[in-house]
């Protein structure tokens, strides 16, 4: 019994320890994080892969187009932010960082699967049994009209979205869908901010063009 | 403005971005040209859908499989493997100072707890009462409140439209449905 309350009581106070190093973790800046994990926490690394996964993953996602795909490679940005933070420098934006290294990889990905077609036809094939997995997967409160026309209105616009030149569309999915500043975007992806605004005027516009006569 | 000047400002039209001197000119120029008009309705029409379009979320494995291939690789330590729940496992805490006082203070209430339960048996006590008293010299203790530092909570900036895209699929779904009744699947 004695054992028990001992067990008990050293769970409790490092449970109550450990949720107070995550809410303190998580009221902190990006550059404080970094700084709690290079002093030796690596709880703080599990605090930067919560804040930025899914929005790395988005960002791949919609720069290539195969999910299964974007995952591995938002898994492998993880590995090289910890394996690199040390010599991160810290007067720059962790996020910023983070994109760069994701908007690399994902360029090499695009450049690896334009030299093999069969890498493209296995992404095709994955993306095409997705949709058709059965409607009710998606909402189940909708009608079914409902679902067919936000499928396909879905897949449109990701059509759409394909179709724009590579070095288009990354600009287009950090502006549109991460809401970076140019400044950031120019960053990222090594342009100058004449070359964003270039292709981010670009892509709307063929963005708008692609999908304009789908939907009159 | 000529529609030239007008095409080269209208991503920064859009993300207003624009001076006010310029935003006047360009909606003066709008007001006027019809054709640009119409191309500033069909990009923000259609910004509006792909703004929409739903998020995806990593698999419930992410961490999990994140922290195999880190160890894999040989970048993370198996400290702390067996931690106090499976979330917190595999990321190892460090044990510094504040780690070791947690500790014996967690030992200490241990045996405080273990003793009241318990009670102290007769032998042990008479073996306490028998002790010397030793004074122990103990650090100062720092009194000094706990201060959090000012915190910046990093934001994306996104921009929600003002609608969302179902209400504009809603009138524009002529062609949508045309397809989904009569063909019964949308053109791959």
């Amino acid at each position: 019994m004695a054992e028990v309350a001992l067990r008990q009581v050293g769970t409790r106070s490092a449970s109550v320890r450990t949720d107070g190093t995550r809410a303190r973790l998580r009221e902190l800046d990006d550059a404080a994080v970094v700084g709690v994990f290079l002093d030796g926490d690596e709880r703080a690394f599990q605090e930067l892969v919560e804040r930025y996964q899914a929005r790395l993953l988005n960002f791949v996602y919609r720069t290539i187009g195969d999910r299964e795909k974007a995952e591995d490679l938002v898994q492998e940005v993880f590995i090289r932010v910890y394996r690199h933070l040390a010599r991160f420098d810290r007067t720059k934006k962790f996020s910023t960082w983070a994109y760069t290294i994701a908007s690399n990889l994902a360029k090499n990905e695009l450049r690896n699967r334009s030299r093999n077609p069969l890498v493209l036809f296995q992404a095709i094939k994955r993306n095409w049994e997705d949709e058709e997995r059965p409607l009710q997967f998606e909402d189940p409160a909708s009608r079914p009209d409902d679902l067919y026309r936000k499928r396909h209105l879905r897949s449109l616009v990701e059509a759409s979205v394909a179709r724009l030149p590579e070095h288009h569309r990354q600009v287009f999915v950090l502006r549109e869908l991460e809401g970076k500043s140019y400044e950031e975007i120019a960053e990222i992806t090594s342009c100058n901010l004449g070359t964003v605004k270039s292709r981010l005027n670009r892509a709307r516009t063929s963005f708008a063009d692609i999908i304009a006569p789908a939907l009159r | 403005m000529h529609c030239g000047a007008f095409r080269d400002r209208h991503a920064a039209y859009i993300d207003d971005a624009l001076d006010d001197a310029t935003v006047d000119a360009v909606r003066s120029h709008l007001a006027e040209c019809g054709a640009c008009a119409a191309h500033d309705t069909a990009v923000r029409r259609a910004l509006i859908l792909f703004r929409n379009l739903p998020t995806i979320e990593p698999s419930p494995e992410f961490s999990a499989r994140l922290q195999a291939r880190l160890r894999e690789s040989g970048y993370l330590s198996e400290r702390g493997v067996g931690g106090v729940d499976g979330r917190d496992a595999a990321w190892s805490v460090p044990v510094g100072l504040s780690g070791f006082a947690s500790a014996a203070a967690g030992v200490v209430a241990a045996g405080y707890l273990a003793v009241a339960i318990f009670g102290t048996p007769a032998s042990v006590r008479a073996e306490l009462a028998l002790s010397p008293v030793v004074a122990l010299a103990t650090p100062p203790v720092s009194l000094a409140p706990f201060v959090v530092q000012p915190t910046v909570m990093a934001t994306v900036e996104r921009i929600f439209p003002p609608w969302p895209a179902e209400a504009f699929a809603a009138e524009t779904p002529v062609r949508v449905s045309a397809v989904s009744l009569t063909d019964g699947a949308p053109d791959r």
